[in-house]
């Protein structure tokens, strides 16, 4: 269908797409008000901390986005495995959703990864385990953007993406486990390692990051989602535009 | 605190807030340009001779 065909089928809609969502908008002004709040106690309420001063700080905000990451990229396997058995698109949808919001937010803890390493190791990155797994992590995720956006068949592709996203999943608990099974430098919050004099209010303000961050995740995810399913009602109306033209050019018609 | 720890750790939170809200922009941009080429689809078929003929399901598939 032309653009200009679309442009003359009619004027503005009689409301936008999100307005129809009430649900998703309060759940967005609730994880943003919640992100404000944890990022708030981060900076004024959390103690400061004895070895690593203020810049510690930031290991709120980062430890939140890396979790939001390893969830979403969970989320994006448990959603392969159930297209691979139900075969129903919404499953992968789901994974797609999940995988570019688990992106932004990976991409976000490497970032702020590397501004709380400067201060306290004197480098921006080092090519320890854990940093160099999320990497390659990163990269397996951008692959599997790339993979999606090379096939064409809607079957195939999210048969191949499930399958995909399964196996790129490996890439979770290898980072997750990297800092206790080789030599790091990266700080380990569970064991106490990394040298880091955690109290309850480090702990009060961590649970109110992860809180944050993993509803803001499913804020966006619920989004992303609304955008995939109009996307598909889209392809469908475009199939259905094509053959009603091809009836109006026919002897029937 | 001092001033260039404050200033750097809002860089560090301002990263945490902006790269959220950019996805947000984009995915709310996306979802509003699809949802009004798809209303504009509706109504053109919903005109078009034959388009019913075409897909006689396709009120069930909206419903």
């Amino acid at each position: 269908m032309a653009k200009g065909d679309l442009a003359r089928a009619g004027t503005r809609p009689s409301s936008v797409a999100w307005g129809r969502d009430p649900l998703g908008v309060a759940l967005l002004l609730l994880a943003i008000l919640a992100v404000v709040a944890a990022s708030a106690m981060a900076l004024l309420y959390a103690p400061r901390e004895a070895t690593m001063g203020d810049v510690q700080r930031i290991f709120y905000g980062h430890v939140a986005s890396a979790w939001v990451g390893f969830l979403a990229f969970g989320v994006a396997c448990a959603a392969g495995i159930a297209y691979l058995v139900r075969g129903a698109r919404r499953w992968d949808a789901l994974a797609l959703s999940s995988v570019e919001v688990g992106l932004a937010f990976m991409a976000m803890a490497v970032i702020t990864g590397s501004l709380w390493a400067r201060p306290v190791w004197g480098v921006f990155w080092t090519w320890e385990p854990r940093l160099t797994i999320t990497a390659v992590q990163l990269l397996v995720y951008v692959a599997y953007l790339m993979l999606r956006a090379s096939l064409d068949g809607p079957e195939q592709r999210a048969r191949y993406a499930a399958v995909y996203s399964v196996a790129a999943f490996v890439t979770v608990p290898l980072s997750w486990f990297a800092i206790r099974w080789w030599r790091t430098i990266h700080p380990d919050l569970l064991t106490g390692g990394g040298g880091m004099a955690v109290t309850p209010a480090m702990l009060q303000t961590l649970a109110a990051s992860l809180a944050a961050y993993t509803l803001l995740y499913v804020a966006l995810v619920r989004q992303r989602l609304r955008l995939e399913h109009l996307q598909h009602e889209l392809e469908r109306l475009r199939g259905e535009a094509e053959d009603a033209d091809a009836f109006a050019s026919s002897p029937y018609a | 605190m001092s001033l260039a720890a404050l200033i750097y750790l809002v860089i560090a939170y301002g990263i945490l807030w902006v790269v959220p809200l950019a996805l947000l922009i984009v995915i709310l941009v996306r979802l509003n340009r699809v949802s009004h080429e798809v209303e504009a689809l509706r109504r053109r078929l919903d005109g078009a001779p034959g388009a019913r003929y075409v897909s006689p399901d396709a009120d069930r598939e909206e419903a």
